[in-house]
């Protein structure tokens, strides 16, 4: 690496922040989570064909037949190793299900053919066609958040997404700086969403305060929402 | 045990359904897999975003997973992809405020004395075109050439160009700075 790359290396290490620790355990156990429902749902798939395949290997009379199971299983076997998308769209789908709703955008954002695609990948993006289809508008972070506060409860830790929530505004306010102020502020109610014990209620407070002196001319009334969405939060805190 | 286990052995095992296997291999890589997704996005909110975007999906994703090949490669390239899309997706959403992102520098600039100072770093990033960011994203994470090359489906000679396109981009926003 020449000199130039070296002194942006060095700058790029020093910037990188470690990452969050609960942040890095919900997303272990969301991966382990997805990955059980994922095994549990092949295993299901697999077995109910293995199941058919016995029973009409028994309903066969006589050597001949068997032999001729045989030869169909083995056909069979071969047409099933390489699963047809019809057969995983199911799998994938309880996956889903069962996961966080949150996941559909998500298998919707990896489902989009991107230019380095493998095979299999593509493979991946076939399952998930049928998904993309079912789910015309998925939720965005900020939508559920709304949606699980206004019903009194906690947003699911995987519905804060804080990157998400900041862009969920518009931000061409007289001032730069309020605008960067409220994104602060969203920043922060992220945070605090996904450890609301971190900081306790002085730590909503700060946030609404922050969020509330800079609601700049708010057109649309959406930064005055983002503050009762706060309040209603601080609410649940205590 | 688990430890002395080879990454590629690892994944093989989680393709296979075996789901500590799979959980190692994620506790493993996980912190630079974060590190490689600030490289791409310049942001922590966003690299942690990414970060779970890729968690969630790796389960489904490790069909792509091919015998023998390295598994950073494969996690790299997931990341690249991932990265791509959320892009993609968030080019109709307000622009980011952070980040790497295209972010009206001037606007920034102009309150220059009440928020904090761009660094270097973001300036120049901002500066580059996003396959040369993705491309410098993985040779600084100490990546040769030819495995970004595979990471990122162009060939070896593809990456040293882009390299060296970014060496005179960087060098220009030097001497730009000089002048000021």
């Amino acid at each position: 690496m020449s000199d130039d790359l070296n002194h942006l290396k060095s700058l790029m290490d020093d910037a990188i922040p470690k990452p969050d620790a609960a942040r890095r355990a919900a997303n272990l156990s969301q991966a382990q989570s997805n990955f059980a429902t994922l095994q549990q749902s092949w295993i299901a798939t697999d077995s109910s064909l293995w199941q058919r395949l016995v029973e009409w290997m028994q309903s066969g009379v006589g050597k001949g037949a068997v032999t001729a199971s045989v030869v169909l299983v083995a056909a069979g076997l071969f047409f099933a190793a390489p699963p047809e998308p019809s057969q995983l769209n199911a799998p994938l789908a309880t996956a889903t299900k069962i996961g966080q709703s949150a996941q559909e955008g998500l298998v919707a954002e990896f489902a989009a053919p991107a230019p380095m695609m493998e095979t299999d990948d593509a493979f991946v993006a076939s399952r998930t066609t049928a998904l993309l289809d079912r789910s015309a508008a998925p939720l965005t972070s900020y939508e559920r958040v709304r949606a699980a506060l206004v019903q009194g409860v906690y947003p699911s830790k995987d519905d804060v997404r804080i990157a998400e929530m900041v862009d969920a505004f518009t931000y061409d306010s007289e001032s730069a700086i309020t605008d960067e102020n409220f994104a602060a502020a969203i920043s922060r109610f992220g945070q605090l969403l996904h450890s609301p014990q971190a900081l306790g209620r002085s730590g909503y407070d700060d946030v609404i305060a922050l969020a509330q002196a800079n609601l700049g001319s708010d057109p649309s009334g959406e930064r005055a929402e983002a503050v009762m969405l706060m309040q209603l939060a601080r609410d649940l805190s205590q | 045990m688990r430890m002395t286990t080879s990454d590629e052995d690892l994944a093989e095992a989680a393709a296979a359904g075996d789901g500590a296997a799979f959980a190692s291999l994620l506790d493993r890589h996980y912190d630079r897999l974060f590190a490689f997704c600030f490289r791409l996005t310049g942001s922590r909110a966003d690299a942690e975003d990414l970060t779970q975007d890729i968690c969630a999906a790796l389960p489904a994703k490790l069909g792509s997973y091919q015998r023998r090949a390295k598994v950073t490669t494969w996690l790299y390239r997931v990341a690249v992809n991932a990265a791509h899309d959320r892009r993609r997706k968030r080019a109709t959403y307000a622009r980011a405020t952070t980040g790497w992102g295209d972010w009206e520098i001037q606007r920034t600039a102009e309150n220059d004395d009440t928020a904090e100072k761009l660094d270097w770093l973001t300036v120049a990033m901002r500066q580059l075109p996003i396959d040369l960011r993705d491309t410098l994203a993985l040779v600084l994470d100490e990546m040769t050439h030819a495995q970004a090359g595979d990471v990122l489906g162009v060939s070896e000679g593809t990456i040293s160009w882009r390299i060296s396109e970014a060496k005179k981009a960087l060098r220009v926003i030097k001497e730009q700075e000089a002048k000021t």
